[in-house]
């Protein structure tokens, strides 16, 4: 039985977590990936009176101990939207739910290091809290509204709208999905938003956005840009044709950006900011943000600090 | 009148599940995805085309939160 010092909870499509399980295979450590999409084909076992949990798939014969483990890298989410559906037959309604608290669960080892604790996530991620906590960090942000009264906003030349969570809607066979939009007041005037409230932002006009992913003390940060310029909107719209370029950040920026990830009890964030002229807008944490992407893309090593971290290294 | 944020949304057609990388086997006894050919794990793979940016996004949001 091999005795675990970290664990990876993850699932077998996440490539991100791949960088984590041979980093850590380079350096030695002893480790064990749980996938949510195949555990239901190892025999796992959580006893709570040993504090250990008993993994048994294929070759692999592990044991996490509480008094052992070190760290833990939670790949998943902190809950799951469609877990009651009629679509999904009553087995695989069960094996989402159960599966998930299941791993929920494991922050019954509480002693070791979660790079994040799925609570933390849970907690940091509403975006209102997010904007407040940077404005009292030091950073600026946009002037922010959240309502579902569309006539009580201030007139602007152009808004930005946004949704307060992630919106991916199922139609008939088609998905939907809500990027930030920029709008004229003439188009506000006919909108409605009564039935949900939205988040409405001054638009940052001749912006350029900078993805800051943060990993303990360690800061990588990237300029998004599209035939060498900032994108107006969200670049999303325009993600095969940009580029992702290392910048420096003003040591006072890259601070806040720390800051801000600490302080919503997080080790790991993707800070998204705005730069227009020399001021750096805070627009969001994404405390589950992706990041292997930018491995390969601008060279950044985010894998190594966040196994760094891991080991408590940063 | 449809609400805003349904107004304004990007609809694509739905995803096709996930298929395995070709040429690719998972090991989960190791955790990453490894080449049947030449036992070259994939993301150290550099003639593989690999995420280049955000995989999960238009799908689920970052977080994965909608799977």
């Amino acid at each position: 039985m091999n005795e675990i010092d970290y664990l990876l909870l993850s699932d077998s499509r996440d490539f991100a977590t791949d960088y984590i399980a041979l980093e850590l295979e380079r350096r030695g450590r002893a480790y064990l990936r749980l996938d949510r999409d195949l555990l239901a084909n190892a025999h796992v076992t959580l006893s709570v009176d040993e504090g250990a949990l008993a993994v048994d798939f294929d070759e692999v014969h592990a044991i996490c101990r509480e008094s052992r483990l070190k760290a833990v890298y939670y790949r998943a989410p902190t809950y799951l939207r469609e877990t009651f559906s009629r679509d999904r037959s009553p087995e695989e309604q069960l094996k989402r739910s159960q599966w998930m608290s299941f791993f929920r669960n494991l922050t019954f080892f509480s002693g070791a290091h979660w790079v994040n604790s799925p609570s933390s996530t849970f907690a940091a991620e509403n975006k209102i809290v997010q904007l407040r906590l940077a404005k009292k960090i030091g950073f600026s942000i946009p002037n922010t509204v959240v309502t579902n009264d569309i006539a009580s906003l201030p007139k602007r030349e152009m808004t930005a709208i946004k949704a307060l969570d992630t919106v991916v809607m199922q139609f008939a066979d088609e998905e939907g999905f809500a990027y930030t939009e920029i709008m004229g007041q003439e188009e506000l005037d006919r909108s409605t938003a009564s039935i949900a409230p939205i988040i409405a932002q001054e638009c940052l006009e001749d912006k350029v956005d900078i993805r800051v992913t943060v990993v303990g003390s360690a800061v990588f940060p990237v300029a998004i840009l599209r035939d060498g310029r900032g994108i107006e909107g969200d670049w999303r719209l325009h993600k095969n044709s940009v580029t992702f370029k290392t910048i420096e950040l003003p040591v006072e920026i890259r601070e806040q950006c720390v800051s801000v990830v600490k302080e919503l009890g997080l080790f790991f964030g993707g800070v998204d900011l705005a730069l227009v002229k020399d001021t750096y807008y805070f627009i969001e944490v994404n405390p589950t943000g992706e990041w292997a992407w930018l491995v390969d893309a601008a060279g950044l090593r985010i894998d190594m600090a966040i196994c760094d971290c891991l080991e408590g290294v940063v | 009148m449809n609400h805003i944020l349904m107004g304004k949304m990007r609809r694509y057609k739905v995803p096709e599940g996930f298929a395995s990388p070709e040429g690719f086997a998972y090991d989960a006894g190791r955790g990453y995805w490894i080449s049947t050919i030449n036992g070259v794990p994939l993301v150290s793979d550099e003639t593989v085309r690999k995420p280049m940016t955000k995989k999960a996004d238009v799908e689920t949001g970052e977080d994965k939160k909608g799977e």
